[in-house]
């Protein structure tokens, strides 16, 4: 059985690196995004079993994207991936409600065990 | 997020902090080793540049310069294969940039207890005269790597908000 993973980075350096990360394995990309304003429609169109969302992108952030994706879904699954880790932002990701934060420079470790928390979130 | 800077940070202390970031970053993405350089290369005027603005609790600006020559081995260390264009390059130096400035940004929180965003990083062949104002002077940490490659990071006083 594979989830589907959605990429939200305005880097296609992030969308290869964490398709590479998670190639073999029971996570499946099934959209990349490069903004937030991109993320909101694409979301409506494949309903990704996790959302990956960066923080800083040109436009809406990636808070504000999560927030308007969770409040339309209350069911999605919104991971933090990001650089800017630290008490503040890292609450912030609690507060909108998203289900994990994985810090850059992503590890296939740490991806993998924030895609699997997420999904077990519901539990 | 506006909180004030509990502790006030030198600027000896905030320049052992970028040195300190900017060197584990560089290893750990792209596994080179940076030393320090008194050669300024911002002199040049062949670097390429990165750049974003810091705001929050503080602001200021980060800058990275780098002849081109260094951004292609650090993109391609990060990538494991030969770039394929100048936009790769782009990409490539925009999200090592990322990762260091979030690395700034968490140290210098861990340290003061003061957050801040950055902007979406900008990439330019060379630096326009507006990144570099006169009236606000930048601090410049030069290194070099082993094959004679150089980054310079330069990055404004912080003033709090």
């Amino acid at each position: 059985m594979s989830f589907k993973v959605m990429i939200v980075d305005d880097s296609r350096v992030v969308h290869a690196e964490m398709k590479k990360l998670l190639a073999d394995t029971e996570f499946e990309v099934v959209a990349t995004c490069r903004s937030g304003e991109n993320a909101l429609s694409t979301y409506e169109e494949c309903h990704p079993d996790v959302v990956t969302m960066d923080i800083v992108m040109p436009g809406m952030d990636g808070f504000a994207a999560a927030r308007t994706i969770m409040e339309k879904h209350p069911e999605a699954r919104v991971l933090i991936v990001s650089s800017l880790a630290y008490d503040d932002t890292i609450d912030e990701a609690v507060k909108i409600g998203a289900k994990g934060f994985v810090f850059k420079p992503i590890n296939q470790e740490q991806l993998m065990g924030a895609l699997m928390g997420a999904l077990n979130s519901d539990k | 997020m506006n909180k004030h800077l509990d502790i006030e940070l030198d600027s000896q202390t905030i320049s052992d902090l970028i040195y300190s970031v900017t060197t584990r970053v560089t290893h750990q993405l792209a596994q080179i080793d940076l030393r320090p350089t008194p050669i300024d290369q911002t002199l040049d005027d062949e670097p390429h540049v990165v750049y974003t603005t810091l705001s929050g609790a503080y602001q200021t600006k980060l800058i990275l310069y780098a002849h081109r020559g260094f951004l292609q081995r650090l993109a391609e260390n990060m990538s494991g294969k030969p770039l394929s264009g100048l936009d790769d390059l782009e990409e490539y130096s925009k999200e090592f940039f990322n990762v260091l400035c979030g690395q700034i940004v968490r140290e210098i929180f861990q340290l003061s207890k003061a957050g801040a965003y950055f902007h979406s990083p900008i990439f330019l062949r060379k630096c326009p005269a507006s990144v570099l104002d006169p009236s606000r002077p930048l601090t410049s940490l030069n290194f070099i790597d082993d094959q004679s490659g150089q980054l310079t990071v330069l990055y404004g006083e912080l003033r709090p908000t």
